[in-house]
């Protein structure tokens, strides 16, 4: 079935079921009190259904969503539908600003993107399945820490809690004098248990960033033993940097570890400043303390959409209502939303204070893209909270991309439809044989010479990793690793390039017969140009991503 | 801004919004959801000085079934611990259909992105401009669910 097709069939698809649609409820009174009608009965359903949350299964929907999900569904077990109460029938009310301190509190700069960040789906695995959350851990913590593991009586492993199909194990042990403790994070979703997230005792990833082009950021751990961090495909669950400096000997896993970078002794702490290209959606960081084994994992993922929405906000007791207020008066239904925690009135004097973080993100603020809010308790486990101080870093805390460039960039700025993009060649170019004369999809054409060419999108492009070809490339086991190299600069902004060092990868489709691959065409809005070297011949396109 | 009283852009807008929602959380939450967002955006501050009240509703239906879409999934949990005791839900008939089936494994933003493009017809820009999102967002969402949708009808 072609695109075609498969469009017209999806359009008579979903027409059908939009037209076996009810109609609406009667029109309802939207600033009513406590009986809002039957609308509201599954709603109430569900806010109870959150107030039963405990507070770890709250603490991994933080780790999970990036906080909103927390603060909208439970971390507080004091919740209530404030529908159904006369207090929180307005917003007004529920959000008053602080008198004393609203005025430091900036505008959220509005008309930012607002990509939702998904829920209780295994978006964020990086390991799994398993039939029983126990199980799913053993195996995680087997594969990532398999010396300890085998050793009878060495690796401790322990229900934390299991709530709402959210599950948290500790792991410890304390062999001939060296111990630790961690944390592994895993999700019910489609029958099974997934692990998502890991973090060891010690072990500091708060200040990682991603910003689309560039992981950075500095990795810290206590303890005496060197630390090493991968950035791993997440479909494959093997690191896709190649090894930039020293790596540790594979050991029973057949595992190279190290190969996006191994600390050095700092000021009495093992330090990895981290400072990769990456331009991919979705790939999870992996940093383990190794001493003869791989001795601690602490492992999560990144995604682009986290990069560019989520912001977790620690919130001194007092600056509550301010947050809600600058968030809602933003004019973002989503961005309010996700701030029922406040709605819901809950025990200010069990909120985490945390003025001086409060702040540094406040100087920032002008340059977020969006801000989510987090609430944490202190009661009745401060550890998760440590470990949410952690996770916050490491999963959600990423200084997103300006939304507004300064004045001289924005004039520098081609209108849409300005930017140059390359245009198929009227004689179109067809490779030799046996590439074929076409590319696979009618929305490509092929661009470029014998010695290296592409395709380039016609209509819209799509995501798409950065491919090439070249009559030189004999692909297979003969060229595993080709020496292309790929960067893809802003025409229209002054922005760094995103490099992709050689090597690329090979790869064969019978459609498109032998390729090589380098990086993933960037998805940020922008006018584009992309340059390929390979062999002494160098290739570029331009393009437009809306 | 839309000077229209919430009862005028309810009548004008409830029937789409249903329409909508079918597609997200099906037939049957589709009233449900779409009032519950009706009712949340009303209370917003933004809904009295929106330009755009059809879009702030689109944009919190597809919140509501978000949060339909969670607590569905605690419920199909809750009720597997407690199935001796408590009934089986009712039949859902959101998934008898196949292509109902296949939006299921969709997430909720990318089931609006579908319905928006082939249901309302909408160019990426129109379904970002409803949504709140970029054009770009939507052709990832599109994409992303274009896969799943192949994968899940078999013609991957």
């Amino acid at each position: 079935m072609d695109d075609v097709e498969f469009d017209e069939r999806m359009r008579n698809a979903v027409t059908g079921i939009a037209d076996g649609a009810p109609p609406p409820h009667p029109f309802p009174a939207p600033t009513g009190g406590a009986d809002q009608g039957d609308g509201l009965g599954r709603r109430r359903r569900v806010m109870d259904h959150r107030s039963r949350l405990a507070l770890v299964a709250a603490a991994v929907a933080v780790l999970l969503t990036g906080g909103w999900l927390a603060a909208s569904a439970g971390l507080f077990d004091q919740s209530v539908d404030i529908a159904a109460t006369d207090e929180g029938a307005g917003m007004s009310s529920a959000v008053a600003p602080n008198p004393g301190r609203s005025q430091e509190w900036p505008t959220v700069t509005p008309g930012a993107d607002l990509i939702p960040l998904g829920a209780l789906e295994p978006r964020r695995v990086i390991f799994g399945p398993g039939d029983e959350a126990a199980t799913a851990a053993a195996d995680y913590l087997a594969d990532r820490l398999p010396d300890l593991a085998a050793t009878p009586d060495g690796l401790v492993i322990e229900e934390v809690e299991t709530v709402d199909g959210h599950a948290v194990f500790s792991w410890s042990y304390d062999i001939a004098d060296v111990s630790t403790t961690g944390w592994v994070y895993l999700l019910e979703a489609e029958g099974s248990w997934w692990v998502v997230a890991a973090v060891s005792d010690g072990v500091d990833a708060r200040r990682v960033a991603y910003d689309l082009r560039r992981v950075t950021g500095l990795i810290t751990a206590t303890g005496d033993n060197a630390l090493v961090v991968d950035l791993v495909d997440i479909d494959t669950g093997e690191p896709f940097q190649p090894a930039t400096g020293d790596t540790v000997d594979p050991g029973p896993s057949g595992r190279q570890l190290g190969t996006a970078g191994r600390s050095e002794r700092l000021d009495g702490e093992e330090t990895i400043d981290i400072d990769t290209p990456v331009a991919r959606e979705q790939f999870a960081i992996r940093i383990q303390a190794v001493g003869g084994t791989a001795l601690t994992i602490t492992e999560f993922t990144v995604s682009a959409e986290t990069a560019e929405t989520v912001l977790i906000l620690f919130v001194e007791p007092a600056a509550i209502n301010a947050v809600v207020a600058a968030l809602a008066a933003d004019d973002r239904t989503g961005d309010y939303q996700r701030h029922d925690a406040a709605e819901t009135r809950v025990d200010e004097q069990r909120l985490v204070s945390a003025a001086p973080e409060l702040a540094e993100i406040w100087d920032a603020g002008s340059e977020l893209e969006s801000v989510s809010l987090a609430l944490a308790t202190t009661d009745p486990i401060a550890a998760v909270i440590e470990e949410l101080r952690l996770l916050e870093g490491v999963v959600a805390v990423v200084p997103a991309p300006s939304p507004s460039p300064p004045d001289d960039e924005e004039a520098a700025t081609p209108a849409r439809g300005e930017c140059p993009t390359t245009q198929p060649p009227e004689e179109a170019f067809v490779p030799p044989a046996p590439w074929p004369a076409t590319p696979a999809s009618d929305n490509m054409a092929w661009y470029g010479t014998d010695e290296l060419w592409t395709v380039i999108e016609i209509d819209w492009p799509i995501e798409n990793k950065s491919v090439w070809w070249s009559a030189q490339f004999p692909g297979g086991p003969d060229e595993p690793n080709p020496p292309l190299t790929v960067i893809f600069e802003r025409l229209d902004a002054d922005l760094p390039p995103i490099v992709y060092d050689a090597p690329g990868t090979n790869a064969f489709t019978d459609a498109d017969q032998w390729f090589m691959i380098n990086g993933r065409e960037p998805t940020e809005s922008g006018c584009w140009q992309a340059t390929a070297t390979y062999r002494g011949t160098t290739l570029s396109y331009i393009f437009e991503v809306p | 801004m839309d000077d229209r009283s919430d009862e005028a852009v309810y009548a004008a807008y409830g029937v789409e919004l249903v329409r909508f929602a079918a597609g997200l959380v099906g037939p049957d939450d589709a009233p449900d959801v779409v009032v519950e967002a009706f009712l949340r955006v009303g209370r917003s501050p933004a809904w009295t000085q929106a330009r755009d009240k059809r879009a702030l509703w689109y944009r919190a239906v597809v919140f509501e079934a978000r949060s339909l879409h969670r607590s569905t999934a605690r419920r199909q949990v809750r009720e597997r611990r407690v199935a001796t005791t408590v009934p089986p839900a009712a039949v859902d008939t959101w998934r008898d259909d196949r292509v109902s089936e296949a939006l299921g494994v969709l997430s909720p933003q990318q089931r609006a992105v579908v319905m928006l493009t082939y249901w309302a017809d909408l160019d990426p820009p129109g379904v970002g401009s409803l949504l709140g999102i970029s054009a770009g967002a939507v052709k990832k969402q599109l994409a992303r669910a274009r896969r799943k949708l192949k994968g899940e009808l078999g013609h991957g």
